[in-house]
């Protein structure tokens, strides 16, 4: 009899905290944007940092008199812990329950693809760090209307790292290894490996690894042998940073060409393995435009952005190129504030004047920042780089 | 050489789940189920040995102690929250799965909800350069890994065959019941089991968050690995854990080193699995096992 | 009030896919955890066939459904005959392979970047159908001979072969019937949130089905629907509290498991009778209250 009241008393439970988690109120003189990123998953490094961002960028915005004449934005985050369902499922709650009229969404590709058409059908624009071409563009000619990107593409990022690599440094013969469970990995491999052969390089090895894999010896021991001038590493962090470290214990002393994960801190947690890495990022730690920034994180969140400050400015200039269209738009409308964006030109962020591409949603010219790890300082060696095509 | 070195690369990765499958396997003798919130322990073993070594400055030694420790504690408070009472009102073996994944996933999103997603690079309390022998290279983490294991086993058949406390040990797995009217006090025993492997745990948490960084999903993606390696090498004994682990990692590099690439891994190894299950069910050493059909 | 639609329509999908897992675990005591592998399966055959060869998509779910049913045999051959344990290992490993096949043959299913773009074609209207369908045939099963010889095959097999049960034909079946309930599940998933990709279906999936069942209580279908229904809508009540959600759930369910083996709803099954029975009582007690207080007849 009274195991039949507890679980009378489970599902009491229950449903008393479903229903009062149902509530939603409606705003009268605010305006509402919602943010999805990764607290809790595996790339929750980055998704605090550039959660984080968004939430000081919304104070600061508000505290210098908000928008549209004095209204205030709030903020209305979820964590969507690296899986697609968790977002679908909180950009319906932010549109259907909390009546946003934009999202900042994660730099999460495979999320993004899923996400893009969902926000043709709600019609509630997002804006948002995945760099996987196909979350913008379905086929040729074609766009999705409520996506927007504001970084480099994958396309883009793998061939500035590619072309820089060809013909800034010379280096000719090039070993990949990816996480083949990864689709920010695959995206950035693939490119990489077209440009540089189309350009004349050679890629001896296209090695995969199976996602959780964190001893990357076979794979190593097989690309020593071909003999390759670098290695290019297009994973998270974490991977990364254990494969810089495996490769020295092999005595591969080759360089390592990277990806944007590369950022800080990779070289504080790879330490020496991973001096003369060089990688394509949006904004680096040594530049002179991210001290300040640097320092505002650090005191609002009393602690340095995990994550890596390109994340800071990531998340910042988002919400910079949204409150943009708000403005422009005249009114808290998702429509408006849609073509506001689409419209884009020229807009103040702390990484450079954005322009978005009407056609392809992406920004048109944003140079991206190649930096080298030297004695685990992050060198810049070009602040300004684009990709050759001949 | 290459295919040596390649062959060295495949006993150490095997050192590593070995050492992991031994844990998962002494709860598996006893109690015939397989425990899946040993993984929930490793982690937070793995961050418990962390703490101590970057805050408190420990030694290898003393951060390990802190680590087993820990995950003996653990394990033990787990039995006697979640299986005691399953136990005792002789529920069917399934329902002690269940409950330990359900543990298992608890525990882990108890440690994202208060310490975070970040993984964490242990200070450098081993040394750190690799050994070379002529052009072979074997890291020194991985020798202290298959040290580590062989350390376990030697302490494990001295406690199984050579102590009281072991005695009950055997005596339990046989049969529970007989054991208990035979005078063995079995709650004592099932936690003594339970503080061992959660030992182990605290173990396999050290070693492979000093090789592999310590972050949340630690415990969950070490433990899936010695659970497949355990079951090769046949549940019901130990020395078949490790065999198991070995022959694992020899198939998972040889997949990798041929032209079929890590790719194929998974695939392989499953049709392998279902081989090994086909011809010999109980794995390559497993003994036969008590329940019927 | 689509958001509500759109979480029920993805409950729906998931009590289609419990369901299933209640017919192999909870009558049959077989430990599945490969249904994520035919949830992706149903799912994949059905995106492909619509997207490629332009199958219209209630066939192409159907042919979704197909394909699980001409590979669970396969799988179900070699296990089937080993022990409960076993069993779950194999079909653990199965769940595996299937991913990493999705994501070898990158130019079938697009890799591990996934097919985007998928049409959306299932509705909340079209899975409570579905929900109601898969009910009702459970129902029906549980009912029947058939279930009657998966209860027995649970508690004691060698006991039902002795009483003449074809044991092992027996399990095949209902794996069959199990694993196509989840190739529907998949496919219906897969046609609403317009995104398939190898890992979404994995080992957790199953796992978070199992023990939904066991939460629910084995003998009670009514149980795994409701166990579902509010173990769905208690991470989206909680999500403000983001992570402790989770352990609050795990919780929830060790709670139950321990103090109340038999599930949440025990042996009670929501029915005409049951729910006939529940209304004389109630009428019955009030009757009484009545005649006792005034005297009246």
């Amino acid at each position: 009899m009274k195991s039949r009241y507890l679980s009378l008393l489970v599902v009491v439970a229950i449903l008393a905290t479903v229903l009062t988690g149902c509530k939603s109120d409606t705003g009268g003189n605010e305006i509402r944007i919602g943010a999805i990123q990764d607290h809790s998953g595996a790339t929750a490094t980055w998704g605090v940092t550039h959660n984080n961002a968004i939430i000081q960028a919304v104070e600061d915005l508000n505290e210098q008199g908000g928008l549209l004449k004095g209204k205030k934005i709030k903020l209305i985050q979820y964590d969507f812990k690296c899986k697609v369902e968790e977002a679908l499922t909180a950009y319906s709650r932010l549109v259907d329950q909390d009546k946003v009229v934009a999202v900042l969404g994660p730099a999460h590709s495979g999320v993004m693809m899923a996400m893009a058409p969902v926000a043709e059908d709600k019609k509630v624009p997002i804006i948002s760090g995945a760099m996987d071409e196909r979350s913008l563009i379905p086929g040729p000619g074609q766009v999705y209307k409520y996506h927007f990107l504001n970084q480099p593409s994958a396309y883009q990022q793998a061939e500035a790292i590619a072309s820089y690599a060809l013909f800034e440094m010379g280096i000719t013969k090039v070993a990949i290894l990816y996480n083949q469970g990864n689709p920010y990995a695959v995206s950035l491999a693939a490119p990489f490996a077209e440009y540089f052969m189309r350009h004349g390089g050679t890629v001896v090895a296209n090695e995969p690894f199976q996602p959780g894999t964190k001893d990357f010896r076979p794979q190593l021991t097989k690309i020593k042998q071909l003999n390759p001038e670098a290695i290019h590493v297009t994973n998270y962090l974490q991977e990364n940073a254990l494969i810089a470290q495996q490769m020295r214990e092999l005595g591969m002393d080759m360089r390592i060409l990277g990806n944007n994960a590369c950022n800080q801190p990779f070289a504080e947690v790879a330490g020496e393995a991973v001096d003369g890495t060089v990688y394509p990022i949006t904004m680096s730690p040594n530049d002179p435009r991210a001290q300040e920034p640097f320092a505002a994180y650090k005191e609002r969140f009393g602690e340095e952005p995990k994550g890596g400050i390109h994340n800071v400015f990531t998340g910042h200039d988002n919400l910079m190129l949204l409150a943009d269209a708000i403005e422009r738009a005249g009114k808290a409308d998702p429509e408006a504030i849609r073509d506001a964006l689409e419209s884009s030109t020229d807009v103040d962020t702390w990484t450079c004047k954005v322009t978005i591409d009407a056609a392809t949603h992406m920004p048109i010219g944003f140079p991206l920042t190649i930096v080298e790890i030297q004695d685990g300082e992050y060198v810049i060696l070009d602040d300004a780089y684009l990709p050759v095509y001949e | 050489m290459y295919i040596l070195q390649q062959f060295i690369n495949a006993l150490t990765t095997g050192g590593v789940y070995a050492l992991i499958a031994v844990g998962f396997a002494i709860i598996y003798n006893i109690l015939r189920f397989s425990n899946w919130s040993y993984g929930a322990t490793i982690t937070v073993s793995s961050y418990a040995g962390y703490y101590v070594a970057s805050q408190l400055h420990f030694s290898f030694l003393p951060s390990l102690l802190v680590a087993m420790s820990t995950g003996g504690v653990l394990a033990v408070l787990i039995e006697l929250v979640a299986f005691r009472r399953i136990r005792k009102q002789k529920g069917p073996l399934i329902y002690f799965f269940v409950t330990s994944v359900s543990v298992s996933t608890g525990v882990q999103f108890l440690v994202l909800a208060t310490i975070g997603g970040y993984f964490y690079n242990w200070p450098q309390i081993i040394p750190g350069e690799a050994l070379h022998i002529g052009s072979l290279t074997v890291s020194t983490m991985n020798v202290l890994m298959g040290g580590a294991c062989l350390m376990a086993l030697l302490v494990l058949n001295f406690v199984l065959f050579r102590t009281r406390m072991g005695m009950a040990v055997r005596a339990a797995a046989c049969d529970l019941g007989v054991a208990a009217l035979m005078g063995v006090n079995i709650d004592q025993v099932i936690s003594f089991i339970f503080f061992v492997s959660g030992a182990m745990a605290g173990l396999v948490g050290t070693l492979v968050g000093i090789a592999y960084t310590t972050y949340p999903q630690l415990g969950l993606e070490s433990m899936i690995k010695g659970f497949v390696a355990a079951i090769i090498g046949g549940l019901g004994s130990i020395s078949g854990a490790v065999l198991g682990s070995m022959l694992l990692a020899l198939v998972e590099t040889a997949v990798i080193t041929s032209p079929l690439g890590a790719s194929a891994t998974p695939v392989v190894t499953f049709v392998l699995l279902l081989i090994l299950l086909f011809v010999r069910p109980t794995g390559i050493l497993g003994k036969s096992g008590s329940e019927k059909a | 009030m689509s958001y509500y639609m759109d979480l029920a329509t993805l409950v729906g999908i998931q009590v289609i896919a419990v369901v299933g897992v209640f017919a192999i675990s909870g009558l049959t005591g077989l430990m599945s955890l490969g249904q994520g592998g035919f949830m992706a399966i149903g799912a994949y055959t059905a995106v492909l066939t619509n997207m490629r060869l332009g199958v219209p998509w209630p066939l192409a779910i159907l042919l979704g459904m197909v394909a699980v049913c001409i590979v669970s045999p396969i799988v179900g051959y070699p296990s089937l005959r080993l022990r409960r344990d076993f069993f779950a290992i194999a079909t653990f490993g199965f769940g595996e392979a299937v991913t990493a096949l999705g994501r070898m043959f990158t130019q079938v299913t697009g890799g591990t970047m996934g097919l985007a773009g998928i049409p959306r074609f299932t509705n909340v209207w079209i899975v409570a159908f579905a929900v109601g369908a898969t009910i009702f045939m459970t129902a029906n099963l549980k009912n029947s001979r058939l279930g009657r010889n998966s209860l027995a095959i649970r508690s004691d097999e060698l006991s039902a072969e002795a009483a003449g049960i074809d044991v092992f034909g027996h399990k095949m079946k209902v794996f069959v019937y199990g694993a196509s309930l989840a190739g529907l599940a998949g496919g219906l998933q897969a046609f609403f949130i317009h995104y398939m990709d190898p890992m979404i279906f994995n080992v957790w999936t199953s796992v978070e089905q199992v023990v939904l069942v066991y939460f629910g209580g084995i003998n009670s279908l009514t149980g795994c629907v409701v166990s579902t229904l509010l173990l769905s809508a208690l991470p989206e009540a909680f999500r403000f509290a983001r992570l402790w959600r989770v352990v609050i759930y795990s919780v929830f369910v060790v709670v139950i498991l321990n103090l109340r083996p038999q599930g949440l709803l025990g042996d009670y099954e929501l029915s005409l009778a049951s729910i006939r029975g529940a209304l004389s009582n109630c009428c019955r007690s009030r009757r009484k209250r009545y005649t006792e207080s005034t005297g009246l007849e």
